[in-house]
């Protein structure tokens, strides 16, 4: 058998330049490692959602609503858990509290539940370490998450006030297992009992509240019958069960582990992008070689198993390491998404995508290594007879071009990483448009990077006499034979991109947060107001407010006929007919600014007659026509509307108008109003005060807060993303170190012939810094404009923002770059100045 | 004073298993202007003596003085420097930078020990005297081995330096460049009065010269004028 021959021949190659290999093996397992570490922390997440489901809804089924639910609709889900267990039912809302010490409310999530029942699994963390029922024994009691107690500056046995009553501290609430399961946030939290919860006077009809039904079932139960009868007993209910895990938390994780495992493919491709450059450079210093085992009678295949077998051991030696890496990544994410799973269980460390990362980094690696390789078959043994190595190198590079193996091989790529790309989104479309996208890219930039380096090329010798040595010297170095400018600058260029759109994109949205977002409107909001006149007078009349406040109404109703048909009965999708169970009916008096009516007519401001307006997007989705009778159900009321008007909203109308009623239409219906005031920021906290003494049950949020929490959310988003373009970058860095080790031997030797000639060290070390830099500042240059470029149509097409070239972080990415260029270059050549001129001279 | 001067020269490699003495015991001293040819079978220790003159390796004892400087205990980047104002070199397998052209490799000695004055101007005449006006512009790799070796000679002229060696110099061409390659050198040689110390195994070629130290085994064998015999 050859293959122990070519083993043979293989391992000796190998051993013989380790420097050059390594970098290979690292490049690879940078890639392998991001994947396998995001992937692999995916998988991990989900299996811990999946192993802790019970206690993650602390139940073993829950039904979720955002309505209020009747009194009757409750009736019906008490007969359920009775038939089937036991059911309790956990409240949760938003409110704004005070200390009684302090003036200044803030706003805290609230959840009542019944202390007897509550949590059927699980287990709360209190102190004092009493039974829930026993500390909040009376309906003025509560416990509080420790970051409420330390933002109130409040301890155990103080007082806080809530929607107008007083409350006691109780204890502390130091965990609770199902608290990601209705979806608000982290942070601070007071829990209440049922009655605690009533008193308040929080939760009214149109109230954002969350209402969980949990189960406790007797085991012989069939799920499938309770979730039957609970969809009977309340139509509209989001269902989840201990088999599924938490599904909106798992959702959450899916998408976004898809999302970062095809950010971390990146890495990966620009790591075997590494691979397939040095194989190829080691191929190029390998023909004679190759010819030589040609002329003595080699066939080509034979070849070609040698260096098969050498990319697989690299491929394996990388993708190993890669899987080590990828645990620490994996460790770190926890880290990294902190405040977001702040309270979640340790997430263990799971090996599932281990393996399939191992085959991916080789698949990769294998994939991009077969052009050079089928390049082989093409080396003529008649090379041997030639002087000079480099003239047969280049004649053999262009030889390989022109072949259809090379077309082939890419092709080769191409399909294998869409292939990649598809599996890992586990989605068609995404898949083809994320390998696309990234062909794309690199089409793109290897298109820039070869220009700009015919440019450079140009430029300097035009310019040549002209310039000092090192410059000179430096540039033409990035022509010399074997030093892979165009790889290295894609990498760097590749990496830098990701980076720097994250960045340029994170900026762009805080940026449009600020300047058109609803800072436009005011800068204190104002939410869940019932009594509009009352509040808008005190807002109006306090300090500092300028201006008049503008409050818009809504409420939510059923849409229940068209023209005198049932909505059951009309040609809709299923989602369709779905979204008209709760509607949410707008108020306005006049046209609202932002509006623009394209048929029909505006009701008179003092119309008190239903009728409705609409957006030209519902017009669209419901098919109404001018004139059509619309039935709703408001607060138990059936109205009869005919539609009046079809109007065109602003994009950047602050309002999401969709239906429109007169305002005095709904007058003694449980409306409730948002709006927002213009206030001097010093007076935000009197006016804070102010509306809490009064209508303790309106929430407040001042534009700075809301401001603050978006910058978290898209920190914490860009934070991740940029974490793993750093690998792409670090892939590119290493693909430069690998390039100059790949050129030690000719650096070598010319470093020996410079000290001859009389250059010092610190000259030479000039020439080399110049051409990193140039490599460096070039990748930067590259990946800046690109990322530049990407913001833009993003901003513009997506997020209709304005996007200005940012010629500052151009600028940084450069240096940036160049000093990282350098940094590498040094490494991968250190100690070749330092040979003495004879050593490498001699023997030539 | 003499241009160069060695005297009592060791030169013993050693590692973990072996050790070789490379050179025993070398001592001469060339006056300025001579012209002298180094021979010896392969492996005699020819190039590391002149290695050794050129400062591009240390010696394990002994001195060497160049043109009144003592070389042997100068740092690095002393030794470039002084290369760069007193020595010219040429190898055997010539050596030129493949990324300049013929001009910037001519150029490159100047440049880099800071050399002013007429550089350009002189990399021209020099590259004409070679017979290479035409062909300045070109990369090594677009020029054969006699004219690389020949562009590689007026790189060794280019700072003028008092003192020239040469390693075989024409031991990688054929006999008609070879040829062409030594009566440069040798023209070049008297034009510009350097000391000339070629190295090489031909006995033809080292007939040009004016005194012929032979070496064999890491000794100095015997060292003739030519015409005379000096007793070793
Ligand atoms: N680094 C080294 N390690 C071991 N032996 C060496 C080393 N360098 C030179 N030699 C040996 O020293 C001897 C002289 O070499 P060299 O000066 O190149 O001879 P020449 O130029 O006369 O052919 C040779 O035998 C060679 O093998
Ligand atoms: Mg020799």
């Amino acid at each position: 058998m050859f293959v122990r021959t070519a083993a043979k021949i293989a391992w000796r190659e190998l051993h013989a330049s380790p420097q050059k290999f390594t970098f290979v093996i690292l490049a690879v397992a940078v890639g392998v490692a991001a994947l396998s570490g995001v992937k692999g922390f995916g998988y991990a997440f989900r299996g811990m959602l999946l192993r802790n489901a019970r206690q993650l809804i602390a139940a073993d089924l829950q039904a979720q609503t955002w309505t209020d639910p009747t009194s009757k609709q409750l009736e019906k889900m008490a007969a359920v858990g009775e038939r089937y267990g036991a059911v309790t039912r956990v409240t949760e809302t938003v409110s704004m509290a005070a200390s009684t010490q302090g003036r200044f409310p803030q706003m805290v999530a609230v959840k009542g539940v019944d202390p007897n029942a509550y949590p059927y699994y699980g287990k709360l963390t209190l102190k004092p370490a009493q039974p829930l029922a026993e500390l909040l024994n009376e309906d003025s009691a509560i416990v509080v998450t420790p970051e409420l107690l330390l933002r109130f500056k409040v301890s155990p046995g103080d007082t806080m006030r809530l929607g107008g009553k007083e409350f006691h501290i109780a204890g502390i609430l130091e965990a609770e297992p199902d608290r990601l399961a209705s979806g608000f946030g982290p942070g601070m939290r007071v829990m209440m009992s049922r009655a605690g919860l009533e008193r308040t006077g929080l939760v009214q009809f149109g109230s954002r509240a969350a209402q969980r039904f949990l189960f406790k079932l007797r085991p012989d139960v069939d799920l499938e019958a309770v979730k039957r009868d609970v969809k009977s007993a309340i139509p509209r209910v989001f269902i989840s069960d201990y088999r599924e895990g938490s599904p909106v938390v798992g959702r959450v994780v899916d998408r976004t582990s898809t999302f970062l495992s095809l950010v971390s493919l990146i890495a990966l491709i620009v790591g075997s992008l590494g691979v397939a450059m040095a194989m190829y450079s080691h191929l190029q210093q390998r023909m004679d070689t190759i010819a030589v085992m040609k002329a003595v009678g080699a066939r080509a295949g034979q070849i070609m198993q040698i260096y098969l077998i050498q990319t697989l051991w690299l491929g394996l030696a990388g993708a190993g390491i890669g899987i080590a890496l990828g645990a620490a990544v994996q460790k770190s994410f926890p880290w990294l998404i902190r405040r977001v799973f702040a309270l979640l269980p340790d997430v263990p460390w799971d090996w599932s995508f281990s393996l399939q990362g191992m085959s991916l980094g080789v698949l990769a690696t294998l994939l991009f290594t077969v052009p050079p390789l089928l390049g082989i078959r093409s080396v003529r043994p008649n090379l041997v007879f030639r002087r000079n190595m480099d003239d047969a190198a280049q004649e053999s590079r262009r030889h390989w071009r022109d072949k259809l193996p090379a077309w082939l091989g890419a092709a080769a790529i191409v399909i294998g990483f869409c292939l990649v790309a598809i599996w890992l989104s586990g989605s068609w479309k995404m898949g083809l448009y994320f390998a696309g996208g990234l062909a794309a890219s690199i089409l793109l930039l290897t298109g820039v990077a070869a220009l700009l380096l015919r440019a450079i090329r140009a430029l300097v010798s035009a310019s040549r006499s002209s310039l000092p040595l090192a410059f000179r010297h430096g540039f033409a170095n990035l022509y010399r034979p074997g030093n892979q400018a165009r790889s290295v600058l894609v990498a760097l260029g590749i990496g830098v991109m990701f980076t720097l759109t994250t960045y340029l994109l994170q900026r762009t949205v805080l940026r449009q947060v600020e300047s058109e977002g609803p800072g436009r409107e005011g800068n204190l909001f104002m939410l869940d107001i019932r009594k509009a006149d009352e509040v808008s007078r005190l807002v109006e009349s306090q300090p500092g407010v300028t201006g008049k406040v503008q409050l818009v109404g809504y409420i939510v109703s059923r849409m229940l006929e068209q023209n005198g048909v049932p909505i059951e009965r009309l040609a809709l999708s299923k989602a369709r007919k779905d979204e008209l169970q709760t509607v949410r009916i707008t108020s306005a008096k006049s046209l609202p600014d932002g509006l623009e009516v394209r048929e029909g007519a505006w009701w008179r401001a003092e119309s008190a007659r239903p009728q409705l307006a609409v957006s030209e997007r519902a017009q669209r989705d419901f098919h109404l026509r001018l004139g059509d009778r619309v039935v709703f159900q408001i607060a138990g009321r059936r109205i009869e509307a005919p539609l009046v008007a079809v109007f065109r909203r602003d994009q950047r109308a602050p309002v999401r108008f969709e239906l429109v009623f007169p305002l005095n239409a709904l007058e003694g219906m449980p409306v409730v109003y948002y709006g927002a005031a213009h206030v001097d920021p010093p007076h935000i906290p009197a006016v804070e005060a102010a509306i809490f003494e009064n209508f303790p049950t309106v929430t407040v949020m001042n534009l700075a807060d809301v401001l603050t929490r978006i910058q978290e959310a898209v920190d914490q988003v860009a934070l991740v993303v940029r974490f793993l373009a750093l690998f792409a970058i670090a892939a590119g860095v290493i693909i430069l170190c690998s390039s100059v080790a790949g050129t030690r031997y000719r650096r070598i030797r010319e470093v020996a012939v410079l000290k001859t000639l009389g250059g010092t060290r610190r000259r030479i070390k000039s020439i080399f810094s110049v051409e990193f830099s140039i490599l460096g500042a070039v990748g930067g240059l590259v990946g800046a404009v690109l990322a530049n470029v990407f913001t833009r149509i993003v901003a513009e097409k997506f997020m209709e923002a304005g996007f200005e070239f940012d010629w500052g972080a151009l600028f940084l990415a450069m240096a940036g770059t160049a000093l990282l260029a350098n940094l590498a270059g040094w490494l991968a050549s250190g100690g070749i100045l330092n040979q003495r001129p004879l050593e490498v001279l001699r023997g030539e | 004073m003499p241009a160069i001067e060695v005297r009592q020269l060791f030169k013993t490699i050693e590692n973990s298993a072996s050790r070789v003495e490379i050179l025993r015991d070398v001592s001469f001293s060339v006056p300025r202007g001579q012209f002298l040819a180094i021979m010896g079978a392969s492996g005699s220790g020819k190039s590391t003596l002149l290695g050794l003159l050129a400062g591009l390796d240390t010696a394990t004892s002994g001195a060497i003085v160049l043109d009144g400087t003592d070389i042997t205990h100068l740092k690095e980047d002393a030794l470039a420097r002084l290369r760069g104002q007193k020595i010219g070199f040429v190898f055997q397998s010539y050596q030129l930078v493949p990324t300049l052209t013929a001009e910037e490799n001519v150029l490159l000695p100047a440049e880099l020990s800071g050399f002013n004055g007429q550089s350009r101007e002189r990399a021209h005449a020099l590259l004409e005297r070679v017979g290479l006006a035409d062909r300045m512009g070109h990369y090594p790799v677009q020029l054969s081995g006699g004219e690389q070796q020949r562009v590689a000679l007026a790189r060794a002229f280019m700072t003028r330096p008092p003192i020239l060696m040469a390693d075989e110099p024409t031991g990688n061409l054929d006999s008609a460049n070879g040829r062409h390659v030594l009566d440069l050198l040798v023209e070049l040689n008297r034009e510009e009065s350097t000391t000339l110390v070629l190295v090489t195994h031909d006995r033809k070629l080292a007939e040009h010269a004016d005194r012929i130290l032979t070496l064999g085994d890491g000794r100095v064998l015997s060292d003739e004028l030519v015409g005379r015999t000096v007793e070793a």
